[in-house]
């Protein structure tokens, strides 16, 4: 006996619900996606020989080294910069003292060599070296103990 | 429109899981300035704190420290993907140990920020 079929019925399985969770998962892929952001690759060197201060704990009568140190402290302020004209600076108006105080000299004829002390984390090494390479400053080498 | 919708969550799916095993599921600096060039077979050197433990990979390949010189001798160039959060007395034994193999030097990767800031992130 053959099934009567009835025009307006729609046989066969709801696809809205399905549809419903398919959007849904497409929009978490989605929006998961954004938050990767594009990554910078921030070049540095890593200085092979030993700091001015340790020359010149070797030999006093060292010629002063070219090479700007700078160190990143960790204060009970926040993190602050210090090597880069007088005094300690605070790392968020670090950018605007190393501007002025690199002004008038061809910032690719100085090398910074950055160090940090204890409780000073990456992020703000990195920053440090996103300010100079801002500046126009390309030589900067990574302090290794 | 359903085979649509499903092309893109594989695409999605792909591209994420792509992503996130390149990342190695760290959290990257962040910087305004940098250049965007990969260089080609370059080594990743993922740098992360588990615990008070340091973690070490390179492409994803677990490596302890006193190895990461050998592996990554060859590469033409060290990419460093460190943890934003991480001491940086805890990064500086991985430089030296490059410095010990005859790196002279790296690329930090960080995360592209849109805007220059500066002080505590």
């Amino acid at each position: 006996m053959r099934r009567s079929r009835d025009p307006r019925h729609i046989y066969g399985p709801n696809l809205a619900p399905m549809v419903d969770v398919v959007l849904v998962i497409l929009i978490f892929f989605m929006a998961s996606i954004v938050f990767v952001g594009p990554e910078w690759f921030l070049p540095a060197a890593i200085p092979a020989e030993a700091s001015q201060s340790e020359r010149e704990a070797a030999d006093p009568y060292a010629l002063p080294d070219p090479t700007l140190s700078l160190r990143v402290l960790a204060s009970e302020t926040g993190p602050a910069v210090s090597g880069l004209g007088a005094g300690v600076v605070p790392l968020a108006g670090f950018e605007a003292h190393a501007a002025e105080q690199l002004r008038g000299i061809d910032p690719e004829a100085i090398n910074i060599r950055l160090s940090a002390e204890g409780g000073v984390t990456w992020q703000h090494v990195v920053t440090v070296q996103d300010v100079l390479t801002r500046l126009g400053v390309r030589n900067i080498a990574l302090d290794a103990p | 429109m359903i085979d649509v919708v499903m092309c893109l969550i594989v695409f999605y799916l792909l591209v994420g899981q792509l992503a996130s095993d390149q990342r190695s599921d760290l959290t990257l600096p962040r910087s305004a300035a940098g250049d965007e060039t990969k260089i080609t077979q370059a080594a990743f050197v993922n740098v992360r704190l588990e615990g008070d433990t340091l973690q070490l990979d390179v492409d994803g390949s677990p490596v302890p420290l006193s190895q990461l010189g050998r592996t990554v001798r060859a590469a033409p160039a060290v990419h460093l993907r460190a943890d934003a959060s991480l001491p940086y007395e805890r990064v500086s034994p991985v430089l030296a140990e490059l410095r010990g193999a005859g790196v002279r030097s790296v690329r930090v990767v960080a995360e592209q920020a849109m805007a220059p800031f500066g002080g505590d992130r």
